[in-house]
């Protein structure tokens, strides 16, 4: 299916031409492009390992790759790491705790890419740390050990530590994973509630419909290739039949869309 | 551990420090009175350089100046360079088992002056700073890869170079027999001849390893992981490599004056996590002060037990507080 890649009729955040990514010689994945506006909550879906990791490493500049990413205009590879820091934000699938930091240790380092050479944080970083504990629904969590918590109270304070870095752009891999469908949906909206001021979000997601209700664009992986980027309202049983190897059926239901395997 | 514990327990480790280094003073050959030391120390600090000695008390003033206090000052600083250097190791290798010894650099040092020793070349002590630091080179560079360095790779070659070069140190010891003495010094390692030249470097090195300090954030990033670290601005091959050298350097710096002293950069850092939490802005000063006390304290117990090399007190007390560590965190 052709690859469709929208004008740019807002700010472009990220934009990514022609980017293969290799694992030592292998090349994973081949030649993608994919363009995300400000304000776009883009998600990445496809089967296991059809490369939507590898691509997200590779958008932050944790993978060889061949082909240009540009974060705000600027090709990543030109900033210093600690500017790079500043404009994307990254949240892996595997979430390493096996330090047991505070968790307010964990958020604040989130504000690390705007401290000045030596410097401290400062009652601002507190405070912005404290507000984005908050919105993931972690508030009263600041003293407790990152080790001590679940799986899915995990991910919402790195969650946490991405919006406290205060970046354009969020890389995230499968924010969602570990997470209720109560959580889920709060963590989507708050995605969407970050995106309005001129930022942009790109998540890799297993869930489907999550994906069908707040993103606003689409981009289906299967083998190392983007097969379909598009708006997520046109998105059809029979590209998701074709990406995933069995048959889908989409629903209209309340305004919004169910999609389900059979 | 709460704002307000911590700074009781840097107030109590001063505190304890300062008696520390006062029963320091008072145990040898010659046991002087605590007394006599806190009189000497800061009431007739002027006596102390006095050349007379015809009183008891001058007599005392002469051996805290020229034996105990350089002694001291510097079993306190060579332990906090190792208790700091093992924090650090740990710490960028996100290994626990991550110490000079387990890198290879105590051993390459302690090769370098064995070499020194065995064909008679003055340079020991530059031998041996020489040796921790090509050791560090050469694991480095069985373990770098395209991208970064593996912590893992770098320990398992780390193990492997040390035993070589202990292997290499055995041969000399075989075909020198008669420096048997020289080299039994630096493989146990000792303060019996520190004396007041030793303080300079000693004091470089443990003050070096106080800047740690400064990078505190940098080694917090990276217990979450390259990925993280590298993705919050932590240039992680760079961070790494600086921090490796200069806690090489000093580790090296600290064997070339008193030889191979091993577990206190391994056991140190384990013992005042669980005192002041994994935050690396506590840990590298609490491991800094740690490691000068117990490196004082096994010094201490060395002289009391008739001089015995410090190196064999600090692995025959902190093997079975590792094992009791071990037992405890299962």
């Amino acid at each position: 299916m052709a690859l469709s890649k929208s004008g740019p009729a807002r700010p472009i955040i990220l934009d990514a031409t022609d980017v293969s990514v290799y694992y030592g010689e292998k090349e994973i994945v081949h030649n993608v492009s994919i363009e995300v506006q400000s304000g776009e909550l883009v998600a990445v879906i496809g089967p296991n390992g059809s490369g939507k990791s590898t691509m997200l490493k590779a958008f932050a500049r944790l993978a060889d790759k061949k082909g240009e990413v540009k974060v705000l205009g600027q090709p990543i590879e030109s900033l210093a790491r600690k500017m790079l820091a500043r404009s994307i934000a990254y949240m892996p699938q595997k979430l390493q705790v096996t330090t047991p930091f505070r968790v307010m240790d964990i958020v604040l380092l989130g504000r690390y890419p705007w401290l000045p050479f030596l410097g401290n944080y400062g009652v601002k970083d507190v405070e912005i740390a404290q507000r984005c504990l908050s919105e993931v629904g972690m508030e009263g969590f600041d003293e407790r050990l990152i080790t001590t918590l679940s799986g899915g109270e995990v991910q919402r304070v790195f969650l946490a530590q991405c919006l406290a870095q205060d970046t354009s752009f969020l890389l995230l891999d499968e924010p969602t994973s570990a997470l209720d469908p109560k959580h889920s949906v709060a963590i989507m909206k708050v995605l969407q509630r970050y995106i309005k001021g001129k930022k942009a979000a790109l998540c890799v997601m297993h869930d489907i419909n999550l994906a069908l209700r707040f993103a606003d664009k689409i981009a289906l992986m299967k083998e190392g290739v983007i097969h379909c980027f598009c708006s997520s309202k046109e998105i059809d049983a029979n590209i998701l039949s074709y990406v995933f190897d069995v048959p889908w059926h989409i629903e209209e239901w309340q305004g919004g869309r169910l999609a389900v395997p059979l | 551990m709460s704002k307000k514990s911590y700074l009781f327990f840097v107030m109590a480790s001063l505190l304890v420090t300062l008696v520390s280094i006062c029963i320091s003073l008072s145990v040898g050959e010659v046991r002087i009175p605590i007394k006599e030391v806190v009189s000497a120390v800061f009431s007739k600090a002027t006596i102390l350089f006095s050349t007379d000695y015809e009183t008891s008390s001058e007599v005392y003033s002469a051996i805290l100046l020229f034996v105990r206090l350089p002694r001291t000052l510097i079993a306190f600083l060579v332990g906090s360079i190792l208790g700091a250097s093992g924090a650090v190791y740990q710490g960028l290798l996100l290994n626990p088992l991550a110490e000079s010894y387990t890198l290879g650099v105590a051993s390459g040092a302690a090769l370098g002056a064995t070499l020194a020793i065995a064909f008679n070349f003055s340079l020991i002590r530059l031998f041996a700073f020489l040796g921790g630091i090509l050791t560090l080179f050469g694991v480095w560079a069985l373990s770098h890869r395209s991208r970064s360095v593996d912590p893992t790779r770098l320990i398992l070659s780390g193990v492997v170079v040390s035993s070589i070069l202990q292997a290499l140190m055995m041969l000399l010891q075989t075909l020198f027999p008669e420096k048997l003495g020289a080299f039994f010094f630096w493989v146990m390692g000792s303060f019996n001849s520190a004396s007041w030249k030793w303080l300079p470097g000693c004091l470089l090195g443990s003050c070096v390893a106080l800047l740690f300090l400064l990078l505190h954030r940098e080694l917090d990033l990276v217990s979450l992981g390259e990925g993280k670290a590298e993705t919050l601005g932590v240039d992680i091959v760079r961070v790494r490599w600086i921090l490796l050298c200069v806690a090489s350097f000093i580790t090296s710096l600290a064997v070339s004056y008193c030889g191979v002293i091993g577990f206190v950069g391994l056991i140190v850092p384990h013992l005042f996590r669980m005192i002041v939490g994994h935050s690396h802005k506590r840990l590298l000063f609490a491991s800094w002060i740690g490691g000068g006390l117990i490196l004082l304290w096994a010094d201490i117990a060395a002289r009391a037990l008739g001089s015995l090399p410090v190196g064999v007190l600090t692995i025959l007390i902190g093997g079975p507080i590792f094992c009791v560590l071990l037992f405890k965190s299962s």
